[in-house]
């Protein structure tokens, strides 16, 4: 019996609730809650009995509904059942308020559409909404330093990152030396054997050059001399450690003498190359081609002759 | 010039440059050693440069010049720095004569071939630049009138190294116009002993005239004509720049020493130096040892040292040598 007056009861109170489309012009929203607390939120909602191929919808709202009456999500559609040739629909919004007090959400207009044109216009009405505030027990009422920012503990996955790139540098730096250390350590035990040429062997190879360049033939003979004289400077610097490229040829001459490092043959025979150069390059000598021949000859005859046995 | 000039040039400049030994000859019975001090002198004569000279007293500085004057016959003044002297009293002035009711000029002893400034540093700075003007234009104004000074025309300025007080040490620029600077020193035992022997007897030889002052006009024509090489050039510009930019040839530690190098100067006076040397050893062409031979006594006044270099008592004597021993001869 309990059962079947609880049926009437919901059907009697949806009866009021919805309205069919074509049959009234006034909608009555709900909410979930007609009393809230400051800051909470309620769903307002209105359903609306659509003829298949209509549409509804509502004037668009947003920000403050009333003053103290704030909009959080504006109105959304949602078809929540389909039979045959009927739709229900519902639209709905969320709302709040930071102020306590007794609201009204106010009436919106409704329009119901079919093929892009408003066929029927419906008037929502207005609903109450309580807001209430939180009650301080004066009596009991105890004032409060404001609190310090709170600290939450540091938790391990905020730090993992910071401690997983440190292992990874660490492991780095160890591979590093690692490598450092084995390369050294490869050099020590394999040295790098540099061979130096022997001077009167770069001095040969530098006089052939010469003798490659033709320069003589070709009218260049202070070129020439000057280049056979410092192939020589060169071999006496690096065969008898003699300072000769600085050196005037009389001051090669008398340390090469004074040194005694050569025989009276070679020292006559450098000193003749010297002379004939030093004439050469700085009186206009042109000697003959016999001694432009002989002069090479006798360069490649004094290193020869005063080579490192 | 072609091979058949420099030749000729070497024929003519070993005939030209006899009168060297007998001028030296003649001058080595007055003047006994010092051998490089009569060689620098014969060089500043034919270069047409002046000579600056440093020793101490008695080293027969005053003789030496005295002494190249009268072997080639030419007029010899010298004059001694005071701080009292005045321009006038060295290049002459003009004088109210009574007799003919005018001004008439007064010739200072400027006007000779020969003059020997005597402690040259005695002097304040106005006889200084009168004398250094003197030698720079070779004439000397008195009044309205300019004068010539005679041909040759070689100043041989002496500096003693020790005494300080009371100098007029010569600025750079006036050090620059002179082309040597000579450091005289004492002579050799053998010859001291000589010079004892000579003075004691009593008997002092005279230089006798061997040439004239037109023969060495003549002979400094011809050492103009002494062939330098372009690697000569090259070697005596290397040489004055090392003294200003050492580090760009090798000789980074010079760099903090030096406080200014050579000047353009510099290498005109080591020029012409070479060539003179050059003729004197009879050659008709320069070669990079005559270069060195002179290279001290032409770059050791254009060299300026810094306070770090005074206080490790390096010379530029020294530095000279550093720079010697790192620019490649040619």
């Amino acid at each position: 019996m309990n059962k079947i007056k609880n049926l009437l009861l919901a059907i009697l109170s949806f009866s009021l609730c919805v309205v069919e489309a074509g049959g009234q012009n006034v909608v009555d929203p709900s909410i979930t809650r007609d009393t809230i607390l400051i800051g909470d939120q309620v769903e307002w909602s209105a359903l609306f009995h659509l003829k298949r191929g209509e549409s509804v919808s509502i004037d668009p709202i947003s920000g403050y509904i009333v003053p103290g009456v704030e909009l959080i999500k504006g109105i959304e559609y949602d078809t929540i059942s389909s039979k045959k040739d009927f739709l229900d629909v519902v639209a709905k919004a969320t709302v709040t308020s930071f102020d306590s007090g007794s609201y009204v959400i106010p009436s919106m207009y409704a329009y119901i559409s079919r093929d892009g044109e408003v066929s029927d216009t419906l008037v929502i009405r207005e609903i109450p909404l309580e807001v209430t505030t939180v009650q301080i027990d004066t009596a009991t009422y105890q004032m409060y330093d404001i609190r310090p920012q709170f600290r939450y503990p540091v938790s391990f996955s905020e730090v993992a990152p910071y401690v997983g790139g440190a292992l990874i540098l660490a492991a780095l730096v160890y591979a590093a030396v690692l490598i450092f250390r084995r390369v050294k350590a490869r050099k020590k035990g394999e040295p790098v054997v540099r061979v130096k040429e022997k001077p009167w062997v770069v001095a040969l190879r530098n006089l052939d050059g010469i003798d490659e360049k033709r320069l003589w033939q070709s009218g260049m003979v202070k070129a020439y001399y000057t280049e056979v004289a410092d192939v020589l400077r060169i071999y006496l610097e690096e065969r008898f450690s003699i300072m000769a490229m600085e050196r005037t040829s009389a001051e090669i001459l008398s340390d090469v003498s004074s040194g005694k490092v050569l025989d009276k043959e070679e020292y006559e025979r450098l000193k003749e190359i010297f002379t004939t150069s030093d004439f050469v390059k700085f009186a206009k000598f042109n000697p003959s081609e016999l001694q432009n021949e002989q002069t090479l000859t006798s360069a490649r005859k004094f290193v020869n002759n005063t080579q490192e046995k | 010039m072609d091979t058949v000039n420099i030749k000729e040039l070497n024929e003519r400049i070993e005939r030209e440059s006899a009168f060297v030994d007998i001028l030296s000859m003649e001058m080595g019975k007055v003047i006994v050693g010092q051998k490089h001090l009569v060689d620098n002198l014969l060089i500043g004569l034919l270069a047409n440069g002046h000579i600056l000279l440093e020793g101490l007293p008695g080293l027969a500085k005053t003789l030496a010049i005295n002494t190249l004057a009268k072997s080639i016959n030419a007029k010899f003044n010298r004059i001694q720095f005071t701080p009292d002297l005045l321009p006038a009293d060295l290049i002459g002035t003009m004088i109210y004569s009574q007799k003919s009711e005018d001004f008439q000029i007064k010739k200072g002893p400027v006007f000779a071939n020969f003059i020997l400034a005597d402690e040259i540093n005695r002097s304040p700075a106005k006889v200084q630049s009168a004398l250094l003007e003197a030698m720079q234009e070779r004439q000397v104004t008195i009044g309205d009138h300019t004068y010539k000074l005679p041909e040759p025309f070689l100043v041989m300025a002496t500096q003693n190294p020790i005494e300080q007080e009371g100098t007029y040490p010569l600025p750079e620029a006036q050090v620059d116009r002179f082309m040597l600077k000579v450091v005289v020193t004492y002579p050799k035992k053998e010859e001291e002993k000589l010079i004892v022997r000579m003075n004691n007897s009593g008997l002092f030889p005279s230089p006798k005239p061997v040439l004239s002052p037109e023969d060495i006009v003549k002979a400094r024509s011809v050492v103009r004509d002494v062939y330098m090489d372009e690697k000569i050039e090259r070697y005596i510009v290397d040489i004055v720049y090392a003294t200003r930019t050492p580090d760009e040839y090798g000789l980074k530690s010079l760099k903090d020493l030096i406080s200014f190098g050579g000047s353009p100067r510099a290498s005109i006076s080591l020029a012409m130096a070479s060539k003179a040397y050059a003729f004197i050893k009879r050659r008709g062409y320069v070669i990079p040892e005559d270069v060195r031979a002179v290279c001290y006594e032409v770059l050791r006044h254009r060299i300026g040292l810094t306070y770090e270099a005074e206080a490790e008592n390096i010379t530029t004597e020294n530095i000279i040598s550093d720079i010697l021993n790192a620019v490649e001869v040619p």
